[in-house]
């Protein structure tokens, strides 16, 4: 006797004595028959079953009726050509809106200094979202200045290609070549844009340095830049001071057209005249002022605190009620992670450093335009929506490991914990909490991801 | 497994553009393909007209079958996708229980056995209808269309493991929902596996 035989005889309420001794000898040899036969549950489903039902007679003419009249080679091959084209046509697509982003980037008038100083005049003394931006514009400047719009495009290429690539078919050249030779490309052309490390140079009017000081003596009539470099400046500069990793001084009487930013150190502006904004590393201070270095630095941090915190909280809510709304759809992702934790984590984190990356393009290029500083802040909500999923599934898992179910109030209790833990170690340790939500929704990504990859239906 | 010769007659004449092949192959699929949606969608003109979509579905990708697999475990994969989206896309209205539940033939002699099996059957078909998507599909697959492991995994792309691992769990959420119903006797504690 067979296994479906088997079923079929499990499913009968009376058996002849023949049929009992087959039964018998059958399941004392199949495990899988033998747990079936034990499942209560199963057996109750089994002895319940449903009579078959029957469509209308008429189905298979209806069906004949709708057919193409092509053969399915045909049809297929048509499908798989529009979808190439549409492929083609969102890629091309993409990259023009990138080229068109660039070039008004680079168009005089709306760079990226007039945005700072647009923005600043919008209420850049008491508004923390113009800050937040105004501190976004010049972190990106201070990165990538110089070879801004080229190495993003770079990026978004890479990306863009790496998509198309992926799904063309039939390729002469292979994946591994095409996708090597674009990075190598990336990496040479990033190189060559960015000056030597240790020494200056003059960009566009103005200086640029990688882990060198910098010192204007009579002005400048561009940007003034450093990737951990102290600036010293003297005279007129018609753009922005900007440093990460060094402090920048003004000498009295200079005047910055621009704004003004240290990353990580001080600034001191006794004396000098800024027309745009001042961030000295942890907060801005007004402008258009002579300031005392760091004198609103606490009340900043706590504020900064304060934001993150009301932001992971936001996050947990929004996870919350995502859970409640699609858990059904995480409980694959949920077991996935229960199962090879170590595995999805790899994976959510090569997502979080993929989408790092691609947030820093996109950011980057949009902080080149007033427009496009504008929508910013949407482009980071949309990259946080995945991790927002990740904390849901990374709950389901949690609750399911508390109370054994993967019932949506259970989750809720995942997440709680979750939230529990992040808020507290940001009245700690905010850098810490910060990496803990990271780390936990990349693991949750990275379920949903492997789950996705491995199944052919989307669950 | 290799499909029998007829049937892979019908297959290839098929992808020829035969249309007459084709409808044989509707013939003898068309009762799986309906039942399945049947018993996912809880509506019989929805059903029908999911079984018709999935046939022209079949019939557009027919050039990627391939001939390994069995051609039911192909078809009904394409039917589990298919029901799936719907639910899915359906889930937006606001549907009753007492919308879905829908009478079930009896195939048992005596009234008064007619009567207590049709109580339990309503019952269990409305707990299997609460159920989340893709563990009805699974528990429609295995108990009502008696699909092995093998076969689950084949139409569902998902491994043996998690196959399992949701049969036991989709047992153990209709167990609990049974008990909520109350009053149901023939309900014992069901084994537990790992």
């Amino acid at each position: 006797m067979d296994c479906g035989a088997s079923r079929s005889l499990l499913k009968q309420s009376r058996l002849s004595s023949d049929q009992e001794a087959l039964l018998a000898a059958h399941l004392a040899s199949c495990a899988a028959c033998a747990d079936d036969e034990a499942d209560a549950i199963g057996q109750l489903l089994r002895h319940a079953h449903l009579s078959a039902v029957h469509p209308s007679p008429t189905l298979t003419a209806t069906i004949m009726a709708r057919l193409p009249q092509v053969a399915p080679g045909v049809l297929y091959a048509r499908e798989q050509q529009q979808e190439r084209w549409r492929q083609l046509l969102s890629g091309l697509g993409l990259v023009l809106a990138s080229v068109i982003v660039v070039l008004v980037s680079l168009w005089q008038g709306v760079t990226t200094r007039s945005s700072a100083a647009i923005l600043a005049g919008w209420g850049g003394r008491t508004s923390a979202f113009a800050h937040f931006l105004l501190r976004l514009i010049l972190v990106s400047k201070s990165v990538l200045q110089g070879s801004t719009p080229l190495v993003a495009l770079l990026l978004m290429l890479v990306v863009l290609t790496g998509v198309v690539v992926q799904r063309l078919p039939r390729l002469w050249l292979p994946r591994a070549v095409v996708t090597t030779v674009l990075g190598l490309g990336l990496v040479v052309a990033v190189l060559a844009r960015y000056p030597t490390s240790g020494s200056s140079s003059v960009l566009q009017g103005g200086r640029h340095s990688v882990q060198a000081p910098i010192t204007v003596v009579t002005g400048a009539a561009g940007d003034v830049l450093s990737l951990f470099g102290d600036i010293r400046v003297q005279g007129y500069i018609q753009g922005d001071v900007a440093t990460l990793g060094g402090k920048v001084i003004l000498t009295p009487g200079s005047i910055v057209d621009g704004s003004v930013l240290s990353g990580a150190g001080s600034v001191q502006t006794t004396g000098a005249q800024i027309v745009g904004g001042v961030i000295d590393g942890l907060g801005p201070v007004p402008a258009l002022a002579e300031v005392a270095p760091g004198s609103n630095n606490a009340a900043q941090g706590g504020l900064t605190r304060l934001g993150g915190m009301l932001g992971a909280l936001v996050t947990l809510l929004l996870a919350g009620l995502w859970l409640m709304l699609q858990g059904e759809r995480l409980c694959s992702a949920s077991e996935q992670l229960q199962r090879a934790p170590l595995k999805v984590l790899g994976l959510g984190l090569a997502a979080t450093l993929v989408l790092g990356t691609l947030c820093l393009a996109i950011s980057t290029i949009l902080a080149a335009t007033l427009f496009g500083t504008v929508l910013i802040p949407l482009v980071l909500l949309v990259v946080h929506l995945p991790y927002i999923q990740g904390i849901a599934i990374v709950g389901q898992a949690l609750g399911h490991r508390i109370a054994g179910s993967d019932e949506p109030v259970h989750g809720l209790w995942g997440i709680g914990m979750q939230a529990v833990v992040v808020i507290s170690l940001a009245f700690v340790a905010p850098i810490a909490s910060l990496v803990t939500f990271y780390l936990l929704g990349s693991l949750g990504l990275g379920a949903a991801l492997f789950t996705s990859r491995h199944s052919q239906i989307s669950f | 497994m290799e499909p029998h010769s007829e049937e892979l007659g019908w297959i290839e004449r098929s992808q020829q553009g035969d249309h007459a092949a084709f409808a044989q192959l509707v013939e003898a699929y068309q009762g799986p393909v309906y039942n399945l949606a049947y018993r996912m969608l809880h509506d019989a003109g929805e059903a029908e007209d999911a079984t018709q979509e999935i046939f022209l579905r079949a019939y557009t990708k027919l050039v990627m079958y391939d001939r390994e697999r069995k051609f039911i475990t192909w078809l009904l994969s394409i039917a589990s996708n298919y029901c799936i989206d719907q639910l899915r896309r359906r889930r937006a209205n606001v549907v009753t229980l007492d919308d879905i539940a829908y009478a079930i033939p009896s195939t048992v002699a005596g009234p008064e056995r007619r009567a207590l099996d049709q109580e339990q059957r309503t019952a269990i078909q409305r707990a299997v209808n609460q159920l989340p998507d893709t563990y009805r599909l699974i528990t429609v697959l295995r108990y009502y269309q008696d699909f092995s492991y093998e076969e689950i995994e084949a139409i569902t792309g998902l491994s043996e493991a998690t196959v399992k691992t949701r049969l036991f769990r989709a047992r153990r959420m209709l167990q609990e929902l049974l008990i909520k119903e109350g009053g149901v006797p023939w309900i014992v504690e069901p084994a537990v596996h790992s």
